[in-house]
């Protein structure tokens, strides 16, 4: 790609991840949540795949590591909901309203779901590159 | 006759969303008993300070989980399509 949109990324790229994962972390608290924060975090890595090429990307997260965290965080995302009043009562329970630790169960499936969403969508932008 | 069904299709579907969009300020929205159990309740038992975010993982996580087994699934049959190309191309 040209010289411009890739100085750009470049110093663009660690923000972009900075904003993905302040909004997973605080899904509970501000407006947000897992759908946006893995979007913005997959859209990231999809800039520098787009315009450093697919090996530069690599170089970030391969696939095989993308595959690999996806299989696993969707397991854990089950076993959470599976067992969820376990999880609420037992493991997590609520904290004081405003600070990070006021819903632990929100926040940890806000995040296990962001994960799943962005390794999703860096695997689509992946294989559609290869392609 | 196309354009006629298609102008009263347009009429009752801007007409849904002007109802939903406008029903808050005429009251008809006292009569809605889950949402006001959602506003009144929801900080106390989930401890979030997002209502929607309490509401999507926390009253509907099930239906969440759905939706990520949609994404999940849209993931392994891209990665199947493109295998079996690739497969067939050599």
């Amino acid at each position: 790609m040209d010289i411009i949109v890739r100085t750009i990324v470049k110093g663009l790229f660690p923000f972009i991840m900075l904003f993905g994962v302040y909004i997973l972390l605080h899904g509970h608290l501000t407006p947000g949540g897992s759908f946006p924060g893995g979007v913005i975090i997959a859209s990231g890595v999809a800039l520098i795949a787009i315009s450093f090429g697919l090996r530069k990307a690599e170089r970030v997260i391969k696939e095989e590591t993308a595959h690999i965290i996806e299989g696993l965080v969707a397991l854990l995302l089950v076993l959470i909901v599976l067992f969820e009043s376990f999880a609420r009562y037992v493991l997590m329970p609520t904290g004081m309203v405003f600070e990070l630790w006021s819903a632990p169960q929100v926040l940890f499936l806000n995040l296990a779901g962001g994960v799943m969403v962005s390794m999703a969508l860096i695997l689509i932008i992946f294989l559609l590159m290869k392609e | 006759m196309k354009g006629f069904l298609f102008i009263i299709c347009l009429l009752v579907l801007g007409g849904m969303f002007l109802y939903v969009f406008l029903s808050p300020m005429f009251g008809l929205w006292e009569r809605k008993e889950v949402a006001n159990y959602y506003l009144n309740n929801s900080l106390e038992m989930t401890g979030s300070a997002n209502l929607v975010s309490s509401i999507v993982w926390d009253y509907r996580g099930f239906d969440t989980l759905g939706e990520e087994t949609v994404l999940f699934t849209a993931a392994v049959g891209v990665f199947t399509i493109v295998i079996f190309g690739m497969k067939r191309r050599k």
